[in-house]
This record gives structure tokens, C-alpha cells and sequence, in this order.
């Protein structure tokens, strides 16, 4: 569904038009003021021209104006930016459909030297949601062993699908599927991005047995769902700090499966930031999956498991979102 | 005796005019004391709530009996509806037949649709002055006519029925 031209005023729906059709191959919107506009379609930058068609001539490139910038942002936020106060002050906020609009300006700091809010916000960039539905296929014969689902780990540098991974994961493993039934899932959606939250309704497909809590940092947000929501499975996105990490191990002690990415290249990098033991991390992760690139497609490379041997899988990864 | 009915007449119906003067300086302290407490709810729902204005229209409406409740209703639905107009334009538009309704200037009118024309502030005891200060100029108007009004009413009946007996001893 094209959902990204509710992000324009009516004053410019009409120039953005024919990059709305095309809403599905676009990665990101990047919007500067008194810059030309760039688009981001698979590997390939493109600006717009005047009439709002796609073009790869800089000089032909239309630009936006600051105050067109502005009337953008005003009607993102509803005419109500304070409504926003939280998410701008964290320099994004998630649309209808999911989408996340990252902003940035001026930073108001207050006395403590935290930021207060953004003003003057002259760089938008409007990252365009893609729920990839089937991009767990390849994995999902995997996770399931015969004490039933496993706990995993994405690993991955930036940019090799571990969301979209994650989300479909989330998705099958919240329906059932062929490989086990449906299970509730609880997910800590700390940056909306799994679920693409907008006024607390998840604007991406999870499950029907996914309760999702938004905008809540992970370590509070994983005790807090435990105590009120009994998930079978707890998922997060991006596992970044040692706090999280014993909160983790607390949802697996009660006998939570866990399904949750990091940044990294292998195994080794997440034992040395956390200071974490191989042995240690493997009791709490069933399976490692491994991620990548390879020729701009991003693809599974390895699975690790305790106890077996590294295997290249016969699947492939999706492209992230 | 047609002579009488007609005095009669002539006189009631100037009276009628003075009384419904006097009603009318009477209905609009009524409607701009209604105004504000409809800007008072909105700065409610902006304080606790935090709410986006579309979302205070649309908790508003249930509370505020019709007109305005329909009117904030449609200003809720027309902005969910995202058909690009801004919010100042549907509020303006939505609410134009609740607000001719009512016996106002349009100088007040243009006071109580300003806070919608004056949104994008990223702080909230911002948006909230802006609401305080439509508000405040509406309940200072409100407060003078009604120090006024009681004397402007009394002038206005006084006049009526004057004017009533002197054009029936004119006409006589």
C-alpha cells in the first residue's frame, strides 16, 4: 500500500507522486534544506527534478526549501510537534506505516548537558518501512530442535537484515508454522523498528500472539513484559549493553526462549565487548546465526551451534528495509 | 379600536426588538464564556495527555455537547483521513458552522481559531500559552460585557419600549 505520500502536505503531494508509486523500491528519502533532494533505491542514489521524476543529473536536481521542510515536519507531526517532544529529542520519530522520519537541527541542551529538544530541524531523512514477509524461511527449519524452539543470536554488521530477519522470525514464530505452533511472543521494541509503532499499533505484522512494548528501553521493558505479559519467547533488537544482557539471561532462567540481534562480525566481537565467556554466551543462545553481504544481497553465512560444527546454510537472508 | 390593536403592535414589537438586543448582549458573554471553556478542555488535553491536537479534538468531542462536538469530531476525522490539509484549515472549516451559530463577532471568532493557525512548537508549555492566551482574551472580553451587560440590556429594553410609545404617539 503507497502510505508514503500521507507524509507530504497537499501543497507538495503532487511532486512527490511519482516517487510514492515507486514507494516500494526506495530505501530512503534524504532531505536537506536548500540541498537537492536524495533518493535511495536499492544501491543507486538518485535526485528529483523539478517535475518530481527521478533523475541521476545533479544539475537538474530540485532542492527543498527550508520553509517547505518546515510545513513537511509540521504535518509528520500533526501539527503538533510537542506531542513528539521524547521521540525528537532522541532525533526520530515512526510514522503511520511504520516508517522512521530521523531528523536533525539544533540541539537545545538543558543544564545537565542532555539534549532538550532539536530546533531549526533542517535534515530529514524518511526511512521507508518494508515488512519482507518469507525472509525467515531459510532459518526457520533451524530453529526448532527437539526441545522445541531455540534461543538464537543475529549477528551482523550494520545493514545485512538482522530486523527484517528478526521480524519475520517474530511473525512465524507468533502464527506457527510448519515446523511449531504458535507461541506468545513479547517484544521490546526500544527504537520501533521491529513493530514500526505509531500511537502504540504496530504498523508491521508480528503475529497474532505478539504483544509489543514500545519506546521502552530494553532492560526495563524485558522484566516489565515477563511480570505482565508471560511471553513464551522474548525478543529485542540490538543487544548493546551488559544490563540488557543480564536481563536476558533472567527471561531465559524463567524459561523464556530469546531471539535477539547484535552488531558484530562474529561471536568473538560480542565475547569481547560484553566480557562474556564463549561458554557462558552459549548457555544462553541455542544457535548463532551469522549475516552478511554478498554482492549487495544480504545473506545467511553461518550457523553456530554448542556442541556442533559451523554450517552454511542452503537459505538466504533478505535485503534489510 | 384598530387604532389601539395596531399601537398595540407597534409597541410590542419594539419591545421585542429591545428584549432580544438585550438577549443577544446576554447570548454572546454565554457563548464566549462556552468558547473558553472549550480552550480550557484543549489545554487540558495538551498538558496531561500530551495528545496531538487532532487527538484532543477528537477526546473534546466527547465531552462537548452539539454543535461542537460534532464539529470536533469531523476536525478528528478529517485529519485521520490525511488529506494533506493542515490542521488550521479543517478546524477552520469544521468548526465555521458551530461558530456562526453562536451570537459572536468575528473578531472573537478569529481569537479562538488562532491557536490552530499557531502550531509547530516543539515545546508543549509553548503550544499550552498559545491556547492560555486565546483563552485569556476571550474570558477578558467575556468578563467586560458582562460588567457592561447588564446596563446595555436595561438601555437596550428601555429604548425598545421608548421607541415603541414614541412612534405609536406619532402615529397616533
Amino acid at each position: 500500500m503507497n502510505t508514503i505520500i500521507g507524509l507530504f502536505p497537499a501543497r507538495q503531494r503532487d511532486f512527490w507522486k511519482r516517487t510514492a508509486e515507486r514507494q516500494e523500491e526506495i530505501q530512503e528519502i534524504r532531505l536537506r534544506a536548500g540541498r537537492p533532494i536524495v533518493v535511495y533505491m536499492g544501491e543507486r542514489e538518485l535526485f528529483l527534478d523539478r517535475a518530481g521524476c527521478f533523475t541521476d543529473s545533479l544539475s537538474k536536481a530540485a532542492e527543498i526549501t527550508a520553509e517547505e521542510l518546515e510545513e513537511l515536519l509540521g504535518h509528520i507531526c500533526r501539527y503538533s510537534p510537542y506531542a513528539y517532544e521524547d521521540e525528537l529529542r532522541q532525533g526520530f520519530l515512526t510514522v503511520d506505516g511504520g516508517h522512521r522520519i530521523g531528523v536533525a537541527g539544533q540541539a537545545v541542551l538543558e543544564n545537565g548537558g542532555y539534549i532538550r529538544t532539536i530546533k531549526n530541524i533542517s535534515f530529514v531523512n524518511i526511512r521507508v518501512s518494508h515488512q519482507v514477509k518469507g525472509a525467515a524461511d531459510g532459518i526457520l527449519p533451524r530453529m526448532y530442535g527437539p526441545g522445541g524452539l531455540k534461543s538464537a543470536l543475529l549477528l551482523s554488521p550494520p545493514g545485512c537484515g538482522k530486523t527484517t530477519l528478526l521480524r519475520d522470525l517474530i511473525r512465524q514464530i507468533s502464527d506457527g508454522n510448519p515446523y511449531g505452533e504458535g507461541l506468545t511472543v513479547g517484544v521490546v521494541d526500544e527504537r520501533s523498528e521491529l513493530a514500526g509503532s505509531y500511537c502504540g499499533v504496530p504498523q508491521n505484522d508480528l503475529g497474532m500472539r505478539t504483544d509489543v512494548l514500545d519506546g521502552c528501553p530494553k532492560a526495563a521493558g524485558m522484566l516489565l513484559l515477563l511480570r505482565s505479559m508471560s511471553p513464551r519467547v522474548i525478543a529485542i533488537d540490538e543487544l548493546g549493553s551488559r544490563e540488557e544482557l543480564e536481563q536476558l539471561k533472567k527471561a531465559a532462567a524463567c524459561g523464556c526462549r530469546i531471539l535477539a540481534t547484535a552488531h558484530g562480525e562474529c561471536q568473538e566481537d560480542l565475547e569481547r565487548r560484553f566480557d562474556v565467556d564463549a561458554r557462558g554466551w552459549r548457555r544462553l543462545f541455542d544457535m548463532t546465526v551469522l549475516l552478511g553481504k554478498e554482492g549487495g544481497r544480504c545473506v545467511i553465512r553461518q550457523f553456530l551451534e554448542p556442541g556442533g560444527p559451523a554450517s552454511v546454510p542452503g537459505g538466504r537472508g533478505e535485503r534489510n528495509a | 379600536m384598530l387604532k389601539g390593536i395596531g399601537g398595540a403592535m407597534i409597541f410590542s414589537g419594539c419591545l421585542g426588538l429591545g428584549i432580544w438586543y438585550r438577549e443577544r448582549f446576554a447570548g454572546r458573554v454565554r457563548a464566549l464564556y462556552r468558547l473558553c471553556g472549550i480552550l480550557e478542555l484543549l489545554a487540558s488535553q495538551v498538558r496531561y495527555g500530551r495528545d496531538a491536537l487532532p487527538e484532543c479534538c477528537r477526546h473534546a468531542a466527547r465531552q462537548l455537547p452539539d454543535p461542537f462536538g460534532q464539529a470536533f469530531w469531523q476536525v478528528a476525522e478529517r485529519m485521520r483521513e490525511n488529506t494533506g490539509a493542515s490542521f488550521a484549515e479543517v478546524f477552520r472549516e469544521s468548526t465555521a458552522p458551530a461558530l456562526e451559530s453562536l451570537p459572536l463577532t468575528d473578531e472573537d471568532r478569529e481569537i479562538f481559531l488562532e491557536f490552530a493557525s499557531e502550531t509547530g512548537h516543539t515545546d508543549g508549555r509553548m503550544q499550552l500559552e498559545i491556547l492560555e492566551q486565546s483563552r485569556g482574551r476571550l474570558w477578558g472580553t467575556a468578563r467586560r460585557l458582562e460588567g457592561e451587560s447588564g446596563e446595555k440590556g436595561r438601555m437596550a429594553l428601555g429604548l425598545g419600549a421608548m421607541g415603541g410609545l414614541l412612534l405609536v404617539l406619532i402615529l397616533w
